[in-house]
């Protein structure tokens, strides 16, 4: 009996004190709400430090990353210690290394953490993470601070993690989805699409078709592309245009949509694997990869048009065509991130988080990307270029869009190797200008749903659907827009 | 004595303290959890998470699902393990090798089951094939696919080996000289059956029932393996719900929905203790 008693005195002892450290996170939690960003830096003196939880750390291969950027930061903030939570590159090896590590940030913060600044690795379900607290809103951040200028950047990529009335990450890198189409198989089929900037997916599913019947192709139109098929890219298109994150519903039954799902996954079939090819790992691999594509007679080349290898951009082949960008159903050229920032809902440093983050989107002194652009005999100054007259303080966001060029996916010495190729010192003209501020201004149809959790769901029962010979359209659809609601619903 | 008395006591702190550790203190802090609003904030916000829980249509779903397999799946398996059982007693020839084809299952781990069932029943599976043949509306097949019908097919399939053992080996222990009493006297089959077999089975039969309401959550792994996170409405379990609820690291609701199913089942099982009492005291 009296040991009993003892047991039950520990075990209330213990939930006290749990009781009384999660009083103060309160009031942390309840400030950073209300207050924001002052106008006056947090005071208090001696050192400080700011926790980031991170994704990848690619700093052991690249010093330009996410590493170095803090090493900046904290040059300009000499009282300011910034830790990166992240896992090496190499202890990476599958897509569920990644998921572990990600779900064990985010018990850590669901448990209490104390990550000042998020990463966008650790963002993919930030909508349940809004809902739960675990994010600040951004906004209340931009409006309280004076020296940021949300007309600097452009509205539909600033905007991105936008959710229910408030934005709770900010990207750092963008890029766009390139299409390549065999200009002797158009020139066959009595097409000319000269001058064409952007195709959508079903005029590239039409002129597809059309080569198919004319026996002009074989039916693997798409010889390789970067991270995913084209059929991947259109379905999360699709199923971004027809769940309403905001409003927690779904359309996928409406007929128009029903219509559209069957029409992606009768006419777009799945592109050949790219194999060991790795973009931006070396000239002559992706060269020798173009010249297999035409030598496999293949329609079309996809490829992402990430600015670190925006020569891409501007490459064009023998018997190709200009590269266009790829566009939705609605005509919104799709876009995908490279990185992007967040706040954590119980940082104890919200003024100082927000530094980081406005320092991490707007590295205007970044010497690696005048390096990169000043130096050599074929250098080109984007923030010189012709456009920069046109907009305002361009030179703020254009290393803020063309950042990955010299992002984490990238190797010195293959960079290196790069920038002294013969080969990649043609690529480089004046015409990048054009190409990037282009690719900013179209860039409208966010390539991945903004809750990757939901976007996961939908693809594993897309699977099951395509295995299945017993299923119609019609139901699976309804099968689709069940499982939102249920998502939603819990 | 009582020096060995406490010795024997403190052989057991280890085990009591790595429960204490990782289910005592877990599950009195999950009540924590459970009583406020957020992970961040962590204010006070009483029974709320309760009363949100409970007056979810998906989790009302949830529940009523998990009672709908339990209410069909656990007296099922007890009827068809008690007839494999006395099946099982009463041939002659081959029982090891019977026996063993009987209990196969039960070492079959989940995850083959789960790939077996989905070659099986899955919506390219073979079962599905033969019924399209067989002139059935794809509409039915596809309902059929993910019904719980399915569900307690493949959950007995898999766990009535449990039960099968249990009830053997408790009709092994009754002697079998009352049998041979009341065959002398004249009765058949069904009366042995009922005034020996059912009678002298009881506590064995009170352990099945207890053991069954558990492992009847634990189908839960099969239906996520077939199904994934979202399955049919039919087939939406608590566990589904509470295991969506940890990946959405909504922990409030987790914890509220775990600890209703707990006082559910808890007072469930008091209620089966206390029929198992009245029955025993009425038999003595």
């Amino acid at each position: 009996m009296k040991k009993g008693i003892c047991l039950f005195l520990c075990l209330g002892l213990i939930l006290s004190l749990f009781g009384c450290a999660r009083k103060a996170e309160a009031e942390i939690y309840d400030r950073n709400i209300n207050e924001g960003a002052s106008a006056a830096p947090e005071t208090g003196g001696g050192s400080r430090t700011l926790r980031v939880a991170a994704g990848i750390d690619y700093s052991l291969y690249n010093e330009i990353g996410l590493t170095s950027l803090a090493e900046r930061f904290q040059t300009l903030h000499p009282d300011v210690t910034v830790e990166i939570d992240a896992i090496p590159a190499q202890e990476i090896n599958t897509a569920d290394d990644f998921k572990a590590y990600r779900e064990r940030i985010l018990l850590g913060i669901a448990g209490g953490e104390g990550y000042d600044v998020l990463d966008w690795t650790i963002l993919e379900s930030y909508t349940k993470m809004a809902d739960n607290g675990m994010l600040l809103n951004l906004k209340s951040f931009m409006e309280n601070d004076p020296e940021f200028i949300a007309e600097d950047y452009f509205e539909n990529i600033l905007y991105t993690y936008a959710y229910q009335d408030g934005l709770y990450a900010i990207p750092t890198g963008f890029y766009t989805t390139k299409v390549w189409l065999r200009t002797d198989i158009l020139d066959e089929m009595g097409v000319d699409l000269t001058g064409k900037r952007e195709i959508s997916v079903e005029e590239l599913g039409e002129l597809y078709t059309e080569a198919v019947e004319k026996e002009l192709v074989e039916e693997n139109w798409l010889s390789f592309s970067w991270k995913g098929d084209v059929r991947s890219r259109l379905l999360t298109g699709f199923f971004s245009a027809c769940v309403d994150c905001g409003n927690h519903t779904s359309s996928f039954s409406a007929p128009e949509n029903v219509e559209y799902l069957d029409w992606v996954l009768n006419t777009v079939p799945e592109s050949l694997p790219y194999g060991t090819i790795e973009a931006g790992l070396g000239a002559e691999n992706v060269e020798q990869a173009f010249q297999q594509l035409y030598g496999a007679r293949c329609f079309a080349s996809i490829w992402s048009g990430d600015f670190y290898t925006a020569p891409w951009a501007n490459y064009k082949a023998e018997n190709s065509t200009e590269p266009m960008n790829l566009t939705d159903r609605e005509g919104r050229v799709f876009y995908d991130l490279t990185d992007a920032v967040g706040i954590a809902g119980n940082t104890k440093e919200p003024n100082l988080a927000w530094e980081f983050v406005k320092f991490c989107i707007a590295e205007v002194e970044n010497p690696s990307y005048k390096g990169l652009y000043s130096e050599g005999p074929n250098a080109v100054d984007v923030c010189n270029g012709a456009y920069t007259v046109n907009r305002k303080n361009f030179e703020k966001y254009a290393p803020l869009y063309t950042r990955a060029i010299y992002g984490r996916w990238h190797y010195p010495k293959a960079w290196e190797t790069r920038m002294t190729s013969e080969f990649f010192q043609t690529l480089y003209t004046d015409e990048i200008n054009d190409r990037i501020l282009y690719d900013i201004e179209s860039a409208g149809a966010y390539n991945t749903m903004i809750d990757n959790d939901l976007e996961t769901l939908l693809y594993d029962a897309l699977l099951a659907y395509i295995e299945s010979p017993v299923t119609t359209v019609e139901q699976f659809s309804a099968e689709l827009d069940r499982m939102v609601t249920d998502y939603y619903a819990e | 004595m009582n020096l060995k008395k406490n010795t024997f006591g403190w052989f057991l702190v280890p085990s009591l303290l790595g429960m204490l550790v990782f289910y005592c203190i877990p599950f009195a802090f999950s009540l924590y959890y459970a009583v406020t609003d957020n992970s961040v904030k962590r204010q006070f916000v009483g029974l709320l998470n309760f009363q949100t829980t409970l007056s979810q249509p998906v989790f009302q779903r949830a529940a009523l699902n998990t009672a709908v397999f339990m209410a069909i799946s656990v007296p099922l398996g007890m009827a068809l393990g008690l007839i494999v059982a006395v099946f099982l007693q009463k041939i002659t020839h081959f029982r090891p090798l019977v026996a063993i084809l009987i209990l196969m299952p039960l070492v079959v781990p989940s995850g083959s089951i789960a790939y077996f069932w989905r070659v099986l029943f899955g919506t390219n599976g073979l079962a599905s094939e033969v019924l399209l043949m067989c002139g059935v509306p794809l509409e039915t097949v596809t309902q059929m696919q993910t019904s719980m019908a399915a569900v307690v097919v493949m959950f007995l399939w898999k766990n009535v080996s449990y039960t099968v053992l249990l009830f053997w080996s408790g009709l092994n222990l009754i002697p079998q000289t009352y049998y041979e009493q009341m065959a002398i006297e004249g009765a058949g089959g069904w009366q042995q059956f009922w005034r020996v077999t059912w009678v002298y089975l009881m506590p064995t039969t009170f352990v099945v029932l207890l053991l069954s309401i558990v492992n009847s959550f634990k189908v839960f792994k099969e239906i996520y393996m077939l199904y994934g996170a979202y399955p049919g409405e039919s087939v939406y379990m608590l566990q589904h719900y509470m295991n969506n609820q940890f990946y959405a690291l909504n922990m409030q609701k987790l914890s509220s929905a775990a600890y209703i199913l707990f006082v559910s089942v808890s007072l469930l099982l008091l209620l089966v203790f206390r029929v198992q009492k009245k029955l025993t005291d009425a038999y003595n």
